[in-house]
């Protein structure tokens, strides 16, 4: 039984597809908007349906063998897992936004509001800009208008929010789409099966 | 006695004793630490240790002292430049900060360090054990449940070594390396100016057959230096000892594995059980470490996570002990009567006067009222 950890939203419905495509479907799957586990027990298959954060970490742990997860949230969190294959879908990226009319002042930290303070923190320190992050869990692009922050960083897909909010995005951070992960240890006991996956997922791209 | 420790010794009992034995039958005698070390031994060698936090304290004369965090940087300590070889083996506990955890855990650790161990007979011996180790874990019954996991430091080294100098670049690339990432090992090579054989041959050491000499043979088709080739007889040789043991092939050539290069060289290895998620075993030669303490012998070793393998022997009983006695107002001498007639029949007795709340006894005798 090989255990895949899906993402709940759309980034697991385009992932699941993708299985799918490849052979490893899963009755009820997509139609089915309440249960979590589905199960494929001719194929040996177990769905997990979890939150897109939390797919890495279901992974790192072994609760899962593989999954999808966003390259962002493994930036973020760094968990250690390897990472297969890059599935070229969920395409966003890591930018820096600043209101319009933003200039730097280079005599005092940055204050950097974000929900990702440790992609934050590597990008400013590879800039060698001091910097005062200020953890947010949502409606980040508020903050540098009302004078919480100088600048967020953030995700960015097609910038729409970002403009909306009066914001310009200043700086690329990143990029970032579906990665396909393993857990290290169930690598090694299921390596053919796991190379199989990758391989025609892959071919599918 | 023999039966007693047969029926009443768990499998988390059994194996710290197994192991004992098999590293005894090879000359390897037991190593005692003190529990504390100087703050500065470990300040001066952060990178070496799993993360880095240490537990430390002020003593009685003031100075600052740290609850172990680890054995090798001990062991390599108490080495005296002159001693060719040392075969030690140990099982203490050492404090440490795991992933994601707020307080210290102390963690029951299980290793062997031989110091003197160069490459040959040497390095294939230690690797044997470790192998050994893991086998004895799940014993016979499950020869497939263990797979250890090979890798050279200075072949990996040496083709990074062909690469610019450029900042971040070697970080990311290792990085890169360890999670076997296709797309951030091009990411990280973009724009560089290099020659496309450097290029595929990074790609090409994350994705190694599983067949250890499938894999060293993909190894020897890649190597651009000297250092690679070495690393590559080191390996051919590693494999071809290991092969006159006549031990299972439970190991795989995996080049993704990388430790920190301040400290290790050559062969390193990681451990995996099935069934659980994390590496129960990690080791490799550290002659670089023992320089930084002006130490000229090589040296090599491994530790046993005992903690990482706690789920993998705790056997789920449905009872914590066979039978239950209660003695109630029965005198003494009846009761040690009974119990020793008990435990004598290979019984586990709990004596108790009333019942305790939340046992679960497969069992309950009352003395006095039926006979045991």
């Amino acid at each position: 039984m090989i255990n895949i950890a899906l993402p709940t939203g759309r980034l697991g419905k385009s992932a699941y597809k993708r299985f799918q495509a490849i052979g490893y479907g899963c009755p009820g799957l997509l139609q089915d908007n309440r249960r979590l586990v589905f199960v494929n027990a001719e194929q040996g298959l177990r769905y997990l349906l979890v939150k897109p954060s939390d797919v890495a970490m279901y992974v790192e742990h072994g609760a899962a063998d593989i999954g999808v997860a966003g390259k962002d949230v493994l930036l973020e969190d760094r968990p250690d897992i390897y990472e297969l294959l890059d599935l070229n879908f969920g395409r966003c990226r890591f930018a820096v936004a600043a209101p319009r009319d933003w200039q730097d002042d280079c005599s005092r930290p940055l204050k950097v509001a974000t929900k990702y303070t440790r992609v934050a923190r590597e990008y400013f320190l590879s800039q060698g800009r001091q910097v005062e992050i200020i953890k947010l869990h949502g409606s980040v692009e508020l903050a540098p208008l009302i004078g919480l922050s100088d600048v967020i960083v953030d995700i960015v897909e097609s910038g729409a929010t970002i403009r909306e909010n009066n914001l310009a995005i200043v700086a690329e951070v990143a990029g970032s789409s579906a990665r396909l992960i393993a857990n290290k240890s169930s690598y090694q006991f299921q390596m053919e099966l796991m190379a199989e996956i990758r391989n025609k997922l892959e071919a599918n791209l | 006695m023999a039966d007693i420790m047969a029926e009443t010794v768990s499998a988390e009992e059994r194996l710290p004793m197994r192991l004992r034995a098999l590293y005894r039958s090879y000359g390897y005698t037991i190593y005692k630490l003190n529990n504390f070390e100087p703050y500065d031994l470990y300040r001066e060698n952060r990178n070496f240790l799993v993360n880095g936090k240490v537990l430390t304290f002020t003593d009685s004369n003031g100075r600052l002292l740290a609850l172990r965090p680890d054995v090798t940087i001990s062991v390599v300590k108490d080495t005296k430049p002159e001693q060719a070889s040392r075969k030690l083996f140990y099982s203490e506990h050492v404090f440490r900060r795991l992933k994601g955890a707020e307080q210290f855990s102390e963690i029951k650790q299980m290793g062997l360090e031989f110091i003197g161990a160069g490459p040959g007979y040497a390095e294939a011996e230690v690797t044997a054990l470790a192998l050994q180790s893991l086998a004895a874990v799940r014993g016979p019954a499950e020869p497939d449940a263990y797979f250890l996991s090979v890798s050279h430091m200075d072949y990996v080294g040496a083709l990074l070594g062909e690469l610019p100098e450029q900042e971040g670049l070697r970080e990311r690339l290792m990085d890169a390396i360890r999670h076997k990432s296709v797309s951030d090992i091009r990411l990280a090579l973009a724009g560089l100016p290099i020659g496309e054989t450097l290029g595929q041959a990074l790609l090409a050491l994350i994705s190694l057959p599983p067949q250890p000499d499938r894999a060293l043979r993909a190894m020897a088709r890649i190597s651009v230096n000297r250092a690679m080739e070495q690393a590559c007889r080191e390996l051919a040789e590693l494999l071809k000892t290991l092969e006159a043991w006549g031990l299972p092939r439970r190991l795989r050539i995996d080049l993704s594995l990388l430790n920190d290069f301040d400290y290790y060289n050559g062969l390193i290895f990681h451990g995996y059980l099935r069934g659980l998620p994390r590496p129960v075993l990690s080791g490799g030669r550290y002659d670089k470490m023992m320089r930084r303490f002006d130490k000229p012998q090589p040296a090599m070793g491994f530790a046993l996570y005992l903690n990482e393998l706690q789920p993998a022997l705790a056997t789920r009983s449905d009872y914590d002990v066979d039978t239950l006695l209660l003695y109630g107002d029965q005198p003494p001498a009846e009761v040690a009567r009974a119990v020793r007639d008990l435990v004598s029949r290979g019984v586990s007795v709990r004596a108790e006067r009333e019942a305790p709340q939340g046992l679960r006894a497969r069992r309950i005798l009352r003395l006095g009222e039926e006979e045991p």
